[in-house]
């Protein structure tokens, strides 16, 4: 008798905690720094809602190098949702590391916007959206969109603009995580010649506001580039080569040269 | 064009301009090359013609649901009670000129009594409008050439050797010497085209469609109910199509209401699809867009645009939820977004190369997207946010085409610690003469509080041809 109610109390409070759904086992999409991996066990969860706070317009770029990486990681489609068209650019987000293939652009109505986000978010397809706009959610709507997301799997992440003096991101929050991530000036690199250095690797104030069961943390995060090459090498053979015709196109320019190769 | 005919190339058809040219159908081409030495010529293909034909035969249902050919050039549609719904008959032949002109078609429309009548008078004159009273042919006809008739090549030549020129002679004569001289079926003709006889038309019956009305028992009208009566049309709709190897581009939904009107609901996928879930669920988000009212009483579901499907290799039988995702976009969810009220545009950027930066990508329709290998072959580092319109900036910069030192942004100043460039970019000097010369020197710089922008100083900085030396902020790192 008393194990059975005990049972019963376990269900009701697994039900509660939402472990019986489907995607209970959370995957974690990693931010490439290791210091706030580790802070987050793993890094950003799946199935859940993050909140970036952008201080400025201007700053937006610190948050985006921050997230770009995170939704490469994801690697299902980016649904970038935004009540405003889009600034975004095809060529610098290639270089950042998300292809302009998986990237779709909506654009609603400033009235629409969330419940097209619910409506991305929802469905069975796999799906990463980012959700931009002036509109402040309300703690009820955030809610609405966290049960959407923990059915589904899908990830959510919110990128609004909430300047430093009027919130300062203490207010209470339904999200898993909440951001502010600012830009921090580098060490430039001197050569000689130069009347000005050249930019250093990038660096960024990464402030973790809120976290689910977590501790919030601030870390300044360098963002080194550890490829063996700036750009893709077919990038720098495509400058190289001005021709993508194929060579069998010139037979007359090609024999001189394999005469002279042979000479 | 011309066809073959008694072993050379006669010229069946002409342009208005070959017209005027002096050439004529029935023209040997030989002859009409030696008039036009430069005419270009096309070999006649029956099949094409009448392809086309039944195209427009079953464009032309618009205007009344009984069109039927005549062939080779011609098209019949009897619009017995249909006049009215185009503000009279007048009215309706101008709109179907226009239409025809719309499409591309100079023709000529002709209505009266009969059909053949109406063919007789269409076929005597290109380019016109000629609308008979009831009862008034045999005079319209009168002045008529006999060969407006649809009658042999050799009835018509003996006519014209008689001095039979006209269908108003050919009517006077009395009947029975004719039928004796030329067999009953001038009689026919004649009869057909002055009212006398009637000829059925055999009517044109375009590709259907696949259509299902239901009425219902009971009016219905809770958005449950609405959605059991989509979740059971929906499968029988998909049957047919996949017994067709046709998948649904364009779906409506027509709700009849207990008053008579009509609720539609239009739904469009980006590809061919007959998947049950599907368009049910598709459909099923439209239903807030239904105001059933006092009930609705018969829904009709009808596939607006259908295409083959390809059985391509993505349609697996098994479901793998990893592999089908990671590679595509979601169809099912771009088109629940399309379809969606609220949403002003769904696109893809697909980057392209272009002498300004602003004009780099352009918005394709998802799933029109080519795997682009573009993307890849930047060199140079662009900025993940780019501003269409630039924004003017105050820059002070030691030297004229130096490196900027500061600049000042909505009344704020801005120390630059680091810079990195110039990129020099050349205006597209073949597409306009603003363009020739123009100069842009694109640096990427970083404030003193590190924030990444991307400047650019529009001239060299020492000509005043190349640009006006003001400076810009076009993006964000």
């Amino acid at each position: 008798m008393t194990t059975d109610a005990v049972a019963r109390l376990r269900e009701q409070v697994r039900r509660l905690e939402r472990r019986s759904l489907p995607h209970s086992h959370t995957d974690t999409l990693p931010t490439g720094h290791s210091a706030v991996d580790d802070h987050l066990g793993g890094g950003l969860k799946t199935g859940s809602l993050h909140d970036f706070l952008i201080s400025d317009p201007l700053e937006i770029g610190a948050s985006l190098a921050m997230l770009l990486p995170i939704l490469k990681e994801g690697r299902g489609p980016v649904f970038w949702i935004s009540d405003t068209p889009a600034e975004l650019n095809a060529w610098g987000l290639h270089q950042s590391g998300l292809s302009p293939d998986t990237l779709v652009c909506i654009e609603t109505d400033p009235a629409s916007l969330l419940a097209v986000a619910e409506d991305v978010l929802r469905g069975p397809e796999r799906a990463l959206a980012v959700i931009t706009g002036s509109h402040v959610p309300t703690l009820k709507e955030i809610r609405r969109l966290n049960l959407a997301v923990e059915g589904s799997g899908n990830t959510g992440f919110f990128l609004r603009s909430a300047p430093l003096t009027r919130a300062p991101g203490k207010d209470p929050c339904a999200c898993a995580t909440r951001w502010r991530i600012l830009s921090h000036s580098s060490a430039p690199r001197f050569f000689p010649g130069l009347a000005m250095p050249l930019p250093g690797s990038r660096r960024l104030s990464a402030a973790l506001l809120r976290v689910r069961g977590g501790r919030p943390a601030h870390w300044i995060l360098d963002c080194t580039d550890h490829a063996p090459l700036s750009r893709s090498l077919d990038a720098l053979l495509a400058h190289r080569a001005p021709s993508a015709l194929a060579p069998e196109r010139f037979p007359g320019r090609q024999a001189p040269d394999r005469a002279r190769a042979s000479a | 064009m011309h066809a073959p005919a008694h072993n050379r190339q006669i010229v069946t058809g002409v342009s208005p301009v070959a017209l005027a040219a002096g050439l004529t159908p029935g023209m040997p081409l030989a002859q009409a090359r030696s008039l036009v030495p430069d005419l270009l010529t096309a070999e006649e293909d029956a099949e094409a013609q009448r392809a086309a034909l039944t195209d427009l035969c079953s464009w032309l249902i618009w205007l009344s649901p009984l069109p039927a050919f005549d062939a080779p050039d011609g098209l019949y549609s009897d619009t017995t009670g249909c006049a009215h719904l185009y503000g009279g008959e007048a009215a309706m032949l101008d709109l179907v000129r226009d239409r025809l002109k719309a499409r591309g078609h100079s023709c000529s429309v002709a209505l009266s009594d009969t059909a053949a009548a109406s063919r007789a008078l269409a076929r005597s004159g290109i380019d016109q409008i000629c609308l008979v009273p009831p009862g008034q042919q045999k005079q319209a006809l009168h002045s008529l050439p006999c060969s407006a008739l649809p009658l042999p090549e050799k009835t018509l030549s003996s006519l014209s050797r008689l001095g039979l020129n006209t269908i108003g002679a050919l009517a006077d004569l009395p009947r029975p010497p004719l039928a004796k001289r030329f067999g009953a079926d001038l009689l026919t003709c004649l009869d057909e085209a002055l009212g006398r006889q009637v000829r059925p038309l055999s009517v044109f019956q375009p590709v259907d469609r696949i259509s299902l009305t239901q009425s219902l028992v009971e009016p219905i009208s809770t958005p449950d109910a609405i959605a059991t009566v989509i979740a059971a049309l929906v499968p029988v709709v998909c049957e047919k199509l996949t017994a067709r190897g046709e998948g649904a581009r364009q779906l409506d939904f027509l709700c009849v209401r207990v008053d008579g009107s009509i609720q539609a609901v239009r739904v469009g996928t980006s590809d061919p699809t007959a998947d049950v879930p599907r368009l049910t669920r598709l459909l099923q988000d439209q239903i807030p867009q239904i105001a059933p009212e006092f009930g609705i009483e018969t829904v009709i579901l009808t596939v607006s645009a259908n295409e083959p499907l390809e059985a391509g290799p993505e349609r697996s039988v098994l479901p793998d939820e990893a592999g089908s995702s990671e590679t595509g976009l979601p169809a099912s969810l771009i088109d629940r977004l399309l379809n969606r009220p609220g949403v002003v545009s769904v696109h893809q950027l697909a980057p392209r190369f272009s002498a300004w930066p602003e004009d780099g990508q352009s918005r394709v329709s998802p799933c029109d997207m080519a795997k682009s290998p573009l993307a890849g072959q930047m060199l140079w580092a662009r900025p993940n946010i780019l501003f269409d319109l630039p924004v003017r900036v105050q820059v002070t910069a030691l030297l004229p085409d130096g490196a900027p030192r500061q600049f000042v942004l909505k009344r704020q100043t801005h120390r630059i610690a680091a810079a990195d460039g110039p990129e020099r970019l050349l205006g597209e000097w073949w597409q306009t003469s603003e363009s020739y010369g123009a100069i842009r020197d694109y640096w990427q710089v970083e404030t003193t509080t590190g924030l990444r922008l991307w400047l650019f100083r529009k001239g060299d900085g020492s000509h005043e041809w190349s640009g006006s030396g003001d400076w810009f902020l076009q993006g964000m790192f």
